[in-house]
């Protein structure tokens, strides 16, 4: 089951070129006259066009015993020119540490925790992260049972 | 004595049948007299302007959203005339395709509608008010660039030609 | 000598016939007034009609597209000085018509004023310096017809009629 987030995008919103439809007459004999056809970027809805998408699996199974367990998530986008999207992924409370329901802990970090595309376009790019667990400190001392903890996505564009 | 007379009688016939012309503007003076105006317009205003013109209205810019728009962009430019006779107004665009640009990417287009590959004829020196075309602009790849804002100038020229 | 008298005698004959006739003669022994009449001739000194009329009419009248903002107009005049009982009739040709520019272009006009329709009359033998009238030409159809020159004549006539 995926969740698929979609991020919203905080771009800072430019203010509207809003050029002016004025006419260009052409009166004269042989007169000549320009008409610029540009894009605009938004869609015909008025919606900023340039957006991305995150799709992070709702939960990450970790087997027991497992040092190091691989994650994939998956970006794709259509920004402006020379942006790109950037995820990084950390614990929500920060203390690095699942629990279960009796409040025992099991502590962990994690590698590969930022992934930064390198253009503005990218279709379904795969990205993953590792939740590690040490065996000694870790898996040894810790009772089985269910630990789990929140992880937080934080998506932003930045300078590709 | 019979050439004299001929030649004279010649004379004559010629004075009887060389009769002024009916000019317009002379003075009648005699009983049944008659005499003629001509009424003539000018090709110029009562300001002294002349009057024969035409306008062809162009946008100054075509704005296209994201993605284009479900019914079709279009490109909108009217004219009106008011020519001598025998006269019509030739319009054409410099292109008939081209690419939308930014400076780094671009975005192919292609142009259809009449003045487009082939100079537009109005076939009339006169309209009845202003005529107003259409130029349809299809635009291709929008997934394949980043969003931005991509453009290109296209060039209408307007000639006076006469009625084939 | 028979034919040198004749020809004496004849022109002695007429001579004797060449005698200015005197209206009236005043001697001593007639009366001392006598009655001459005095008249005018309806002919000058030369013999010529002394009665004359001038109508005068525009060669041209030019009108500028669209028209004028406060109306064009055929300005034309007369003088008179006809014998007693007489004046002058004028009359056109046409109420209006269409001018053309000898395509199958044209520009409707209609004509009012004096002698338009029905024919003018002066009312007078004699006028009392110019007498100056003015048709008014209206124009139509400006916006459906390509520029040119568009022209159309128009023919006065002047009768001397009775009053």
């Amino acid at each position: 089951m995926k969740k698929i987030l979609a991020v919203a995008l905080s771009l800072v919103m430019l203010l509207a070129v809003s050029v002016p439809a004025f006419a260009v007459d052409i009166a004269k004999d042989g007169g000549t006259g320009e008409a610029l056809v540009k894009t605009s970027t938004q869609n015909e809805d008025g919606e900023e066009a340039a957006g991305f998408t995150v799709s992070i699996p709702a939960e990450n199974i970790i087997p027991w015993d497992s040092t190091e367990t691989d994650f994939t998530y998956h970006i794709t986008s259509q920004l402006a020119p020379a942006k790109a999207v950037s995820v990084e992924v950390k614990d929500a409370d920060e203390v690095n540490q699942m629990t279960d329901v009796n409040g025992l802990t099991l502590p962990y970090w994690i590698t590969n925790a930022t992934a930064t595309m390198t253009g503005p376009i990218v279709t379904d790019q795969a990205c993953i992260f590792t939740i590690n667990v040490d065996s000694t400190d870790g898996w040894d001392k810790a009772p089985v049972s269910e630990y789990s903890d929140t992880l937080l996505f934080t998506a932003s564009i930045v300078d590709a | 004595m019979k050439k004299i007379l001929a030649v004279a009688l010649a004379l004559v016939m010629m004075l009887a049948v060389c009769v002024p012309a009916f000019a317009f503007g002379e003075d009648i003076s005699t009983n049944g007299g008659q005499s003629q105006t001509q009424l003539q317009t000018l090709t110029t205003d009562e300001e002294g302007n002349p009057v024969a013109g035409f306008t062809v209205s162009i946008p100054a810019a075509v704005e296209i959203p994201w993605g284009g728009t479900s019914t079709g962009d279009f490109l909108n430019w009217s004219y009106t005339s008011k020519l001598e006779t025998g006269k019509q107004l030739s319009i054409s665009v410099d292109k008939t395709s081209g690419n939308l640009t930014n400076g780094t990417d671009n975005l192919p287009y292609t142009l259809t509608g009449d003045a487009v590959g082939t100079a537009f004829l109005t076939g009339e020196e006169v309209t009845e008010g202003t005529v107003s075309k259409q130029i349809a602009i299809a635009v291709t790849g929008w997934g394949d660039v980043p969003v931005d804002a991509y453009s290109d100038t296209v060039t209408f020229t307007v000639d006076v030609v006469d009625i084939v | 000598m028979k034919k040198v008298l004749s020809v004496a005698l004849a022109l002695t004959m007429m001579l004797l016939v060449c005698v200015p006739a005197f209206a009236a003669t005043i001697t001593q022994d007639s009366d001392k007034s006598a009655n001459v009449d005095v008249v005018t001739k309806t002919t000058d000194k030369d013999g010529n009609p002394a009665a004359s009329f001038t109508v005068t009419i525009p060669g041209t009248v030019e009108i500028p597209w669209y028209g004028t903002t406060g109306g064009d107009y055929l300005n034309w005049s007369y003088t008179s000085q006809l014998e007693i009982g007489k004046q002058l009739q004028i009359s056109l040709d046409k109420t209006g018509g269409a001018l053309t520019n000898g395509t199958a272009d044209s520009l409707a006009y209609t004509l009012s004023g004096d002698a338009v329709g029905t024919a003018f009359e002066t009312g007078e033998e004699v006028t009392e310096g110019t007498v100056y009238k003015q048709i008014e030409v209206a124009v139509s159809g400006w916006d459906d017809a390509a520029v040119a020159a568009y022209s159309d004549t128009v023919t006065f006539t002047v009768a001397v009629v009775d009053l």
